[in-house]
């Protein structure tokens, strides 16, 4: 496994604080993440339960149980990277450098590094309406530019897809600067981006 | 920020910061491949619950609170209580027949809105998908939701004539 310095942004007071970037994760390394995020997961869920909040504002991620896909995980040969911080994962992705191609006019049919899962700890969620700005930001963004670099090492050139969740399609759009490519049927009716 | 990567960009604190900032503005950075490939996604729960949002109208239109609608409809508060919340993913078929009976609509078609029968209308799918979107949690329902409300019931209720 490879482990590199990096730095992620304490949100409280904006110190920049060491953290780890650790390359070669495995998807059963999800599980291990999750199990560490879980009780974090819970107690959020409940705050939102007692709040008013609109369920549709709920983070669309807040209940995925990965447990019961170990054996499904453990027969994916997809590897990621994370972020490490106090020995606490503060947010994970999961990359396919090989099942997908680009459907980019002019790059139809390259290969691209596809974003399969990408996640930062509950405790770093933005949700003002309980009072949580997150404990660390950039982490998110820092795990992309890494899946970017991952892109241009395997000589794609930085062609990078993946489907985005409804809450996160301006984030990809406006702030990575992936471009749409409509909703993906065979997804769900999730919205597919790309970046070249 | 810059659609360009280059290896020093996670090293720049000026960066780094832009960054965060860029998150914060967003509530989300979750992307679905995996979980739809697992099955952890599951089918429409990235949609608003419309059975929530139809009931939740249904009863401020009648100017009732839950417990008011629970005796009117005969059913059960706790039950009628979750469904509000979108937390009951299968409400009881007598729950739905007594919810449309008391909102005077087709059972049928509220069945469909339910989720206790596949949807086999596309524009009374559609336009529940329109419906739920363009609601707001307020306590009496304004002018756009009322007008919301009526366009929804009456697809609702062409939806169970032309069956």
């Amino acid at each position: 496994m490879n482990i590199e310095p990096i730095q992620i942004v304490r949100r409280s007071d904006g110190i920049l604080v060491n953290a780890q970037l650790l390359s070669n994760l495995k998807a059963t390394d999800l599980l291990m993440v999750e199990r560490q995020w879980e009780s974090s997961r819970q107690s959020l869920h409940q705050r939102l339960l007692g709040s008013s909040i609109d369920r549709r504002r709920w983070p669309q991620s807040l209940h995925w149980d990965w447990k019961s896909k170990a054996q499904l995980l453990g027969q994916l040969a997809i590897g990621g990277y994370g972020i490490v911080e106090s020995s606490e994962w503060q947010a994970v992705c999961l990359v396919d450098c090989v099942s997908y191609h680009s459907r980019l006019a002019g790059q139809l049919g390259k290969p691209l590094v596809y974003l399969d899962f990408i996640e930062i700890a509950p405790w770093n969620w933005n949700i003002p309406e309980l009072g949580q700005n997150g404990t660390y930001g950039a982490c998110g963004m820092i795990l992309f530019d890494r899946v970017v670099e991952r892109s241009i090492d395997e000589g794609f050139r930085g062609r990078v897809g993946l489907h985005a969740l409804p809450q996160a399609e301006a984030f990809y759009q406006d702030k990575c600067g992936m471009t749409p490519l409509g909703k993906d049927a065979s997804k769900q009716d999730l919205m597919y981006f790309e970046r070249f | 920020m810059t659609n360009s990567v280059a290896r020093t960009n996670r090293n720049n604190p000026d960066w780094l910061r832009k960054a965060a900032l860029a998150e914060a503005e967003h509530n989300s950075v979750s992307v679905g491949g995996l979980a739809v490939r697992l099955g952890v996604l599951q089918p429409g729960e990235h949609r608003p619950s419309v059975f929530a949002q139809f009931v939740e109208f249904g009863r401020r239109r009648l100017r009732l609170n839950l417990e008011e609608l629970a005796a009117l409809a005969d059913v059960d508060i706790e039950e009628l209580v979750l469904i509000e919340r979108g937390e009951c993913d299968t409400p009881s078929a007598r729950t739905v027949h007594n919810l449309a009976q008391a909102f005077h609509l087709p059972a049928g078609a509220v069945a469909e809105v339910a989720g206790l029968v596949r949807v086999r209308n596309k524009r009374l799918d559609h336009a529940a998908y329109l419906f739920a979107a363009r609601s707001e949690p307020t306590a009496m329902l304004t002018e756009e939701e009322e007008q919301a409300y009526q366009e929804f019931v009456k697809v609702v209720v062409e939806s169970s004539v032309s069956e």
